[in-house]
């Protein structure tokens, strides 16, 4: 089995007891594959992309098991050591991707060469590939000018080019567009679907806009306060969502249609935390279907459907409707 | 005074062939140029445009940060001006709520800015009565923004904009900083208290659907030109402009994309 295959990944603040911050979450994704990590602010989705990286905060730990291809890693250094070999990162903000003073023909090809992965000619002939791949007719001129001289789409579509030059079997995108005009972002997204599909690399993409990732993403997890409370095939989980959380996050996400002025739903009260002493639904304070054993026990991913919902509510009224 | 528009609705905000150059050592920049449009009174404008399109210089022009080159604006009939001791006539929500209260200074004391002519007693009264219409528990008018989220700060910026009860309220990417959930909470605070006090406002976003949620009207800006200006519902349904149709395109197409998913 190639791939990705996360198993029982979990993050744990310091020496905390009760229920971990992040977690269980278990995801499994063949080559050229791509997942959506859908949630707020505070949900956890970064700190999950952060313990793939093996870049967690001081004080947080990291368990679990991860395969990548024919590597196993099971501590935060064996993850880590794969960064900039076959794990390839996309954040945010192109420009913290860059280093100011240099041009971007000598940034580009600098991991490669750093860690001997290419020689010198072929590491610039890649660049010059996976720039025009990214849409850029003239590739030697870019190679030729510094950051300051990039608009914001240029700097994330080097940025991922940069990503890729060690031809990852992953690639984890953190928000990759969020920075960029809404007229680019699409093309953008297109883009690292496009590459990441041809050359069999995973893609880990995260986002908070459910409806943009799930117009080109294979499958979908939804996270809400640490857990995966939903996840599934992406059109599935857009047209079919289950878990109340999952529809309530749809409904109050604008959407272009034949509404037109209206008042959006919105979810009442505000997100809960990622650290809670006791197991609970953490969505349960919030949720209008909520009943007692919501708020005293840690809800499973069950199968649904197509998909997996941790809501033993919505699956029991499922089941007696049959 | 406000002038009357043709269909009997007070003129709010009037724009007449505006425009604005910005210099630099080696060229100038139309920031704006030849832009006209009016907002009546109670609607909401939605301005849209990429980065570059101008929509942040028209924010500063009507509310009197800055004056047009050529060209006059009137905001409740008269011309936006900052005078030492009085309140614009129009206010602004800006897009970072962090960045524009003072970090140093309660949040009753920012909402109280503009109401310095009020005794105290009557100022608190007003800051308590806004803190609690906008969503925030007015026993803490006395914390600092740090100790409150985005989507609560951004409540605060409202309550200020509305506490000196102008007429004109410029909305500038009012939510795009904030998540799904809490711009849905921010869009509909906005829209009931429009309801409620009248007032009419200009949302400037590069958000389409969002602006399809809050629009009477639109006007689409593109290298500070007015590119189409149309009722909400008319625009949505089909743009004139080449341009128009190309963002709204950029943003809905199919809505399962199945040409960039996997091989």
């Amino acid at each position: 089995m190639t791939g990705l295959q996360v198993s029982g990944l979990t993050v744990v603040r310091g020496s905390a007891t009760g229920p971990p911050a992040i977690g269980p979450i278990s995801l499994s994704l063949e080559p050229g594959k791509a997942l959506g990590i859908v949630g707020e602010t505070g949900s956890g989705k970064t700190m999950t992309l952060r313990a793939l990286m093996g870049l967690l905060p001081a004080n947080f730990h990291f368990r679990g098991e991860v395969r990548l291809g024919r590597e196993v890693g099971t501590t935060e250094d064996q993850l880590g050591r794969w960064l900039g070999r076959s794990v390839g990162v996309v954040l945010q903000n192109p420009f913290t991707a860059f280093d100011p003073l240099k041009s971007v023909g000598a940034q580009i090809v600098e991991g490669a060469l750093r860690r001997r992965l290419l020689p010198r000619a072929e590491a610039h002939a890649r660049a010059i590939e996976l720039l025009e791949e990214m849409g850029f007719a003239h590739p030697e001129q870019i190679l030729r000018l510094f950051p300051n001289q990039l608009s914001g789409g240029m700097a994330q579509r080097i940025a991922i080019a940069m990503a890729l030059m060690p031809h990852p079997a992953l690639l984890l995108a953190d928000e990759p567009t969020s920075a960029l005009d809404a007229t680019l972002r699409l093309g953008v997204l297109r883009l690292i679907r496009r590459v990441t599909a041809a050359t069999g690399a995973v893609l880990l993409i995260i986002s908070h806009d459910l409806r943009l990732v799930s117009r080109f993403c294979d499958q979908i997890m939804v996270m809400y306060a640490g857990r995966a409370v939903e996840s599934g095939p992406a059109d599935e989980l857009l047209n079919h969502p289950e878990h109340p959380y999952t529809r309530a996050l749809i409904a109050c996400t604008p959407a272009l249609g034949s509404q037109g002025k209206r008042r959006l739903a919105s979810i009442p009260g505000s997100p809960a935390s990622l650290f809670q002493t006791e197991p609970c639904c953490r969505f349960a304070p919030r949720c209008s279907l909520a009943e007692e054993p919501c708020r005293h026990s840690e809800p499973q991913l069950l199968a649904l459907g197509g998909a997996m919902v941790a809501c033993p509510v919505v699956s029991r009224k499922l089941a007696e409707s049959r | 005074m406000s002038a009357i528009a043709g269909n009997g609705a007070a003129v709010a905000v009037e724009l007449d062939d505006v425009t604005r150059v910005y210099h630099s050592s080696h060229h100038a920049v139309r920031a704006l140029d030849g832009v006209n449009f009016s907002v009546f009174a109670g609607e909401t404008l939605a301005v849209i445009g990429e980065s570059g399109s101008g929509k942040s210089t028209l924010t500063r022009l009507v509310a009197g940060l800055e004056r047009p080159t050529s060209g006059r604006i009137k905001v409740a009939g008269e011309p936006p001006r900052l005078r030492p001791g009085k309140v614009a006539t129009a206010q602004v929500v800006f897009q970072d709520p962090a960045g524009s209260l003072n970090p140093h200074r309660s949040i009753g004391k920012s909402v109280a800015e503009p109401l310095h002519k009020s005794g105290r007693r009557r100022r608190r009264a007003i800051v308590g009565e806004m803190l609690e219409r906008v969503g925030i528990d007015p026993a803490r008018w006395q914390d600092r923004p740090a100790r409150f989220s985005g989507g609560q700060l951004q409540r605060v910026a409202i309550a200020r904009a509305l506490v000196a009860r102008s007429s004109v309220l410029v909305c500038d990417e009012p939510t795009s900083a904030l998540d799904v959930s809490v711009q849905a909470q921010i869009l509909s605070l906005l829209r009931d208290l429009q309801e409620e006090i009248g007032f009419s406002c200009i949302f400037v976003t590069h958000d389409l659907a969002v602006a399809q949620v809050v629009a009477d009207r639109v006007l689409v800006l593109k290298d500070g030109r007015v590119r189409e200006s149309a009722e909400a519902a008319a625009f949505f349904a089909g743009p004139r402009d080449d341009y128009s149709r190309a963002l709204l395109d950029s943003m809905a197409g199919a809505p399962l994309d199945q040409a960039s998913r996997a091989p």
